[in-house]
């Protein structure tokens, strides 16, 4: 490829939004509507044109050679070179410097095409906004950062894009400001994003400290390409942790994955993203299915040459990606937000992507990344139908009956239901069995976690299809859901897109279980992913495929038994084991945790400074001194006229009556 | 360079001042016309030395005549280069008056006389890659103040001539290289400052202005002490008597300071202190007050909650940093051993500042208040960098303290606004503002993010460095320090949420509390033009330097280094000198650019 056509696109690519959000944030919502929603979706599908003739120029390349890094400019260097007397000194030095290859590639398209789609379904959502342009800034500074996150090549410029994602993510869960819940919920995304970023921070020291290169010499270096191309079987790591064994190595597994599950959602920093849908819904559409939440996913990926050599490290990821899918499953099956549902679910989709990189299936990860996007952006726009027509209504008790009213949007958020539960020929069955298939030959407490995996199927077809029941099917239960309209054009029409989407995309990826395999998504990401250590035997593969697909239709059964025809009491959970509804309906109690064990002592410990240490402590000793010089003082109250003049002459006088005492004793 | 620029940036503002007294009749709007050209011409002249000033030193010189170890001393190389240097000898028994510019003193033999130790200090200034960027930010601040200093403020003449004497006082200590002199510009400076706090504020002034110079004064005594002191324990062992701050730095590679002796203290066998450990403990006390470093920052939050705009905005901006000057100036330069000594407590210090100061911010309902202790954190930072003693945490220190400038002023100008137009200082008065002030709210999330330590922005490149440099000494403290990361965005949410956002909420609301209605009373609020004009430029410094930090670093990394290797030094050796004993000094190169 060309370095400098690459270089002129990524920029393009990155520029565009950046350039989008300084006119919408600098003209101060002065500028017409009408301008903005041309211009808001404007600048991400330019920048998704760019990433396609990126795309396009890297399939004429052979598949060795579609790597490219470019540099934009020297960031900061502190090392000092020798000469003037002194040796060279070696401190940190880094570039603003990007990475063009399959997986940001990948990355860049799901960003500017999903993200795009959702800018076009936003002009309609957000049409009656008064903060209509301050919402595509936001908007357009998080497609900024999250290209960012994903082309830097740069750990310092990684960690850049993954804390501006943050605040950008802060931004619009708090956009209706005036709600105090959108506030709180701003707030508390943001802090946990940063103790994330704090991870990340001591990840990057820990590899820019301790990584040698193949003489043994101490790197240096944030260049990620050259760090993975250190870090390889027989890595000079400067071991400083000692008994753990490959402990350095463990250690900066443990601190970026602190960044990942920060952004990906993923226990014990999975607190943020239920809370967050208190944002527009575009906004969970964009930040909380398609792109931010799977950064986490990304990053172990990216990084997977690191957990390549730190079995403990991708053990614990793994582990923590199957027990937060569980655990969201649980929860997701007794919320009655429609959004928080959706939320849930994404966490527990999450938690499998997070499995399978931990597993060492990247490949498969990142192909359940990609058909997620689609399927989960498709039910965020359609439940953003359901609530506009609403009239913001969240509560799937109010709901009932719409699939007679909106048709359309029934029809997608069905497809949608289906590929997330993973029913044939949608996309979510050909992602998940790979998934699955997958962790089964790679994981690292086979089959255990595998069954797990399993397991979450039929809660993820129960609590979706849940939803489907109660919010579509039925009569309606509230005076909105009884007036409610088709959405307008331009909000259906992404949708639809989605739903095709949703519905085609597995067939990119076709591989299991003894079928002739299509392998398109894989082999495009090989050449950064490498292959899985194993795969699955045929017999395994079919066996594990047929009980994946066998609990998916189990838990749209379980619905249908429950919901649709009352063979099973809906209280039978909550009356014959209340702790595990309790469980489920309170989120595990993480909230109220966190509360106790954190929050409150903080907040404690800050009341104490505040009211007993600062006034008693530290003034309280000042005070005595105090107390003796105001004494001392009263005898020379005197002195103390009020004039400016006195005091310079009383200052020259000591000065001069000083130096004369030291000239004396000196000379 | 061949006019004396440091000098002339010193006599600017105090020749405005002469102005400014002997205009007594001025109207309001003269005096502050003439303030601000003033500062601006300070500011220019800042700019100018930036341009002229040269990013890789030439090697410099500071002759030493004596003998140590009982080795005959000739000719040295300083360990820290400065550069514009200007000298005049002041008072100097035993040789007569001379002008020696720019390279040092050549053929002064009178250190080799036999006798009692002669006096010997003298007008010297100079810059290096620490002090030429802290100028250039005391010269934006103290434009940026002439500009929010209101032209109907009370007894206006009065206030400008203080603030450009402050300035001139701040000038003076960045570039003294003689101690005494610094010494002069170090209580000089703070004459104005008493007066700036005691005549203007709120009606708590008296009794923080009053904290403030206790506070102040008990630390320079100590520094006076500690000065008296170096001459003395320098001379007696170098036969060096001199207050020349780069000659006191080359000598003191042939003073001995091991810990030869030890006592014990609960079972544990400690280093006895020797005199370097006493001088340095001493200016370190006056340098942690003036920072401040918890527990001594005492007279900080009620200082930064009485004072007005204008005074707040170069007094936390700039006046906070001398502090931390001293430290990298001073301490590590005059006090090797000690510096690495007292290395775990100052980090200690430092750390500790990092979250009390944020812990305290937190739980504060004042809104100055709770900058002012987000201040005290974001300084540990600063101190925590210095003593990591190494190049990367001291290029961050030396950016953070640039960075903490432009921060602590945009916020108390966002903050003193808030309490212009409000009336109220409290918290929970306030709320939902974005409201009623759009643009406002807007810079103010710049500035509270740059505060927070956003990414791309300016602080987040000091702290990142920072702390890079302290997990190089310690992973476990830079693990600690980065709680305060975590907080700060935790306390700076919580100040900027509750102003802007949530429900509309003023002082007095009165009857109709909808929003539309307080709207309607309200009436204008947002920023004017002027505070549009002072806001942008730290605004855009604040982006610039986060997305583009590179000309920052590339000046201050070799004075970086060369401290951090004055600091490195071990007692008869010193490295810079072996490695270029070889060469032959010539005067000509000494002095960096002043002597081309």
């Amino acid at each position: 490829m060309n370095p400098t056509l690459i270089l002129v696109l990524s920029a393009i690519v990155l520029g565009l939004p950046t350039a989008g959000f300084a006119v919408s944030a600098i003209s101060a919502g002065r500028l017409p509507h009408r301008l903005v929603a041309w211009t808001g979706p404007g600048v991400i599908l330019g920048a998704f044109v760019a990433t396609l003739i990126i795309f396009v120029a890297m399939l004429q390349q052979p598949a060795s050679s579609r790597g490219i890094t470019v540099v934009f400019w020297h960031w900061l260097n502190t090392s000092v070179a020798s000469g003037h007397g002194v040796a060279a000194q070696t401190g940190f030095n880094a570039n603003f410097s990007i990475r063009i290859d399959p997986l940001s590639v990948l990355m860049m398209l799901v960003i500017t095409g999903i993200g795009g789609l959702i800018h076009v379904y936003s002009v309609g959502y957000m049409a009656e906004d008064p903060g209509f342009n301050r919402f595509f800034a936001y908007m357009n500074i998080f497609i900024t950062s999250m290209l960012l996150l994903v082309m830097s090549n740069t750990l310092v410029f990684l960690v850049i894009g993954w804390a501006m994602v943050a605040f950008a993510s802060y931004a619009l869960i708090a956009f209706w400001y005036e709600r105090r819940s959108a506030v709180v919920a701003g707030r508390k995304a943001f802090v946990t994003q940063v103790i994330g970023d704090v991870g990340l921070y001591l990840g990057a020291f820990l590899i820019f400290l301790n990584l040698r290169g193949a003489h043994g010499q101490l790197l240096h270096t944030v260049n990620m390409q050259t760090i993975f191309a250190n870090v390889g079987p027989g890595a000079h790591f400067h071991d400083g942790l000692g008994p753990l064994g490959g402990g350095m190595v463990t250690a900066i597994g443990i601190l970026l994955f602190l960044g990942a599950a920060a952004k990906s959602a993923q226990w014990p920093l999975h607190t943020w993203l239920p809370d967050a849908m208190e944002g527009p819904t575009p906004v969970s559409a964009l930040i909380h299915a398609a792109t931010m939440v799977t950064a986490g996913v990304y990053l172990v990926a990216r990084f997977h040459p690191i957990y390549q050599q730190a079995p403990v490290a991708a053990g614990l990821v793994a582990f923590i990606g199957i027990g937060t899918a569980m655990m969201a499953g649980i929860i997701g099956c007794t919320q009655y937000d429609i959004k928080r549902v959706i939320a849930y679910s994404t966490m527990s989709q999450i938690g499998l992507m997070i499995f399978a990189v931990g597993v060492g299936a990247y490949s498969a990860g990142m192909f359940q990344f990609f058909t997620h996007a689609c399927f989960k952006a498709l039910l965020f726009l359609a439940a953003g139908n359901v609530i506009h027509a609403l009239h913001d209504d969240q509560d799937i008790r109010l709901m009932g009956g719409l699939s007679k009213r909106m048709k359309a949007t029934f029809v997608a958020f069905t497809v949608g239901s289906l590929a997330l539960a993973g029913i044939p020929i949608f996309a979510g069955f050909f992602s998940k069995e790979e998934l699955l298939g997958s962790g089964l030959a790679l994981g690292p407490a086979v089959p255990w976690l595998w069954v797990v995996g399993v397991l979450v199927n039929v809660l993820t077809s129960f609590y979706i299809f849940r939803v489907v029941w109660i919010a579509f099917r039925g009569e309606p239960r509230s005076e909105h859901a009884e007036h409610a309209h088709e959405a307008p054009l331009l909000m259906l029409l992404p949708v639809l897109v989605l739903a095709g989407l949703a519905t085609v995309v597995g067939f990119l990826n076709v591989d299991f279980a003894g079928f002739a395999p299509i392998t398109l998504f894989s082999a495009f990401l090989k050449p950064v992913l490498g292959v899985p250590a194993a795969t699955a035997s045929d017999t395994a593969g079919a066996l594990a495929l047929l009980a994946g697909f066998l609990l998916s239709v189990g838990g749209i059964v379980l619905v249908w038994a429950v919901y649709g025809r009352g063979l099973i009491s809906r209280e039978l959970v909550p009356n014959h084991l209340p702790w595990l509804y309790q469980l489920s309906f309170r989120k595990f109690y993480w909230d109220e945790i966190y509360d106790v064990a954190l929050v409150r002592p903080t907040v404690s410990l800050a009341t104490v400074i505040r009211r007993v240490i600062e006034p008693e402590v530290m003034d309280g000793a000042l005070g005595g001194i105090r107390d003796s010089i105001a004494a001392l003082a009263d005898d020379f109250r005197t002195f103390q006229t009020g004039f400016l003049k006195d005091y310079a002459t009383w200052f020259f006088f000591f000065a001069v009556v000083g130096l004369v005492i030291l000239g004396l004793r000196l000379s | 360079m061949n006019w004396p620029i440091l000098t002339v940036l010193l006599l600017v503002p105090v020749a405005g001042a002469l102005l400014l007294l002997a205009l007594p009749g001025a109207r309001p709007g003269a005096i502050r016309a003439i303030l601000m050209a003033v500062t601006a011409v300070t500011l220019g002249l800042s700019c100018v030395l930036l341009v002229v000033f040269l990013a890789v030193p030439t090697s410099g010189t500071a002759k030493l005549s004596g003998t140590a170890n009982g080795q005959a001393l000739s000719q040295v190389h300083s360990p820290v280069t400065f550069q514009f240097q200007e000298q005049v000898n002041w008072l100097h028994s035993g040789a007569s008056l001379s002008q020696v510019h720019p390279a040092f003193n050549e053929g002064n033999n009178a250190f080799n006389q036999a006798g009692p130790p002669p006096i010997n200090f003298s007008y010297h200034v100079g810059v290096d890659g620490l002090s030429v960027w802290l100028i250039a930010l005391a010269g934006l601040l103290f434009l940026v103040a002439a500009v929010v200093l209101s032209r109907k403020e009370e007894r206006l003449r009065s206030f400008a001539v203080l603030m450009l004497l402050s300035e001139a006082g701040v000038i003076g200590v960045l570039t003294s290289l003689d101690l005494v002199l610094f010494y002069f510009f170090w209580e000089a400076a703070l004459i104005p400052l008493y007066f700036l706090m005691i005549g203007w504020g709120d009606e708590r002034r008296g009794r923080s202005a009053l904290k403030f110079i206790i506070y102040t004064v008990a630390g320079s005594l100590f520094m006076l002490l500690a000065i008296i002191g170096v001459y003395f324990v320098t001379g007696a062992q170098t036969g060096v008597y001199t207050f020349d701050v780069p000659t006191l730095i080359a000598a003191q590679s042939f003073v001995q300071s091991t810990h030869a002796t030890t006592f014990s203290l609960f079972g544990h066998s400690f280093p006895a202190l020797n005199p370097q450990d006493w001088l340095f403990l001493a200016f370190a006390l006056a340098f942690a007050i003036k920072v401040p470093l918890v527990p001594f920052h005492g007279w900080l939050p009620d200082a930064y909650a009485s004072g007005k705009t204008p005074f707040l905005v170069f007094f936390t901006g700039i006046v906070s940093k001398l502090g931390a000057f001293g430290f990298i100036r001073y301490n590590l330069t005059l006090f090797p051993q000690a510096s690495h000594l007292f290395q775990p407590l100052l980090m200690g210090l430092a750390v500790a500042s990092i979250l009390y100061g944020a812990l305290a911010a937190l739980a504060q309902s004042d809104i100055k208040r709770t900058v002012a202790y987000a201040s005290i954190s974001h300084l540990g930072f600063v101190v925590l960098g210095i003593f990591a003693l190494n190049i990367d945490g001291l290029n961050g220190a030396i950016i953070q303290m640039v960075n903490h400038g432009l921060i602590i002023a945009a916020l108390f100008i966002c903050v003193g606004i808030f309490e212009a137009r409000f009336g109220t200082r409290r918290l929970r008065d306030l709320g939902g503002l974005a409201k009623a002030m759009p643009v406002m709210a807007g810079i103010f999330l710049v500035v509270a993010l740059a505060g927070l330590g956003m990414p791309l922005m300016n602080s987040f490149v000091g702290e990142f460095l920072i702390l890079l440099g302290a997990f190089q000494v310690s992973p476990a403290w830079a693990v600690v320090a980065s709680l305060g990361v975590i907080l700060a965005a935790w306390y700076m949410l919580r100040l900027y949420q509750g102003l802007t956002q949530g429900p509309l909420r003023i002082p007095g609301g009165g009857d109709d509390s909808t929003p539309a209605a307080i709207l309607g009373r309200l009436g204008r609020v947002d920023l004017s033009p002027v505070e549009i004009v002072a806001l942008a430029p730290l605004v855009g410094l604040m982006i610039l330097i986060g997305v583009y930090p590179g000309p920052i670093i590339r000046y201050s990394r070799y004075s970086a280094d060369q401290y951090v290797r004055a600091a490195d030094r071990s007692t008869g050796q010193d490295p810079v000198l072996s490695t270029a004993s070889a060469r032959i000094i010539r005067p000509d190169q000494a002095g960096g650019k002043s002597s081309r």
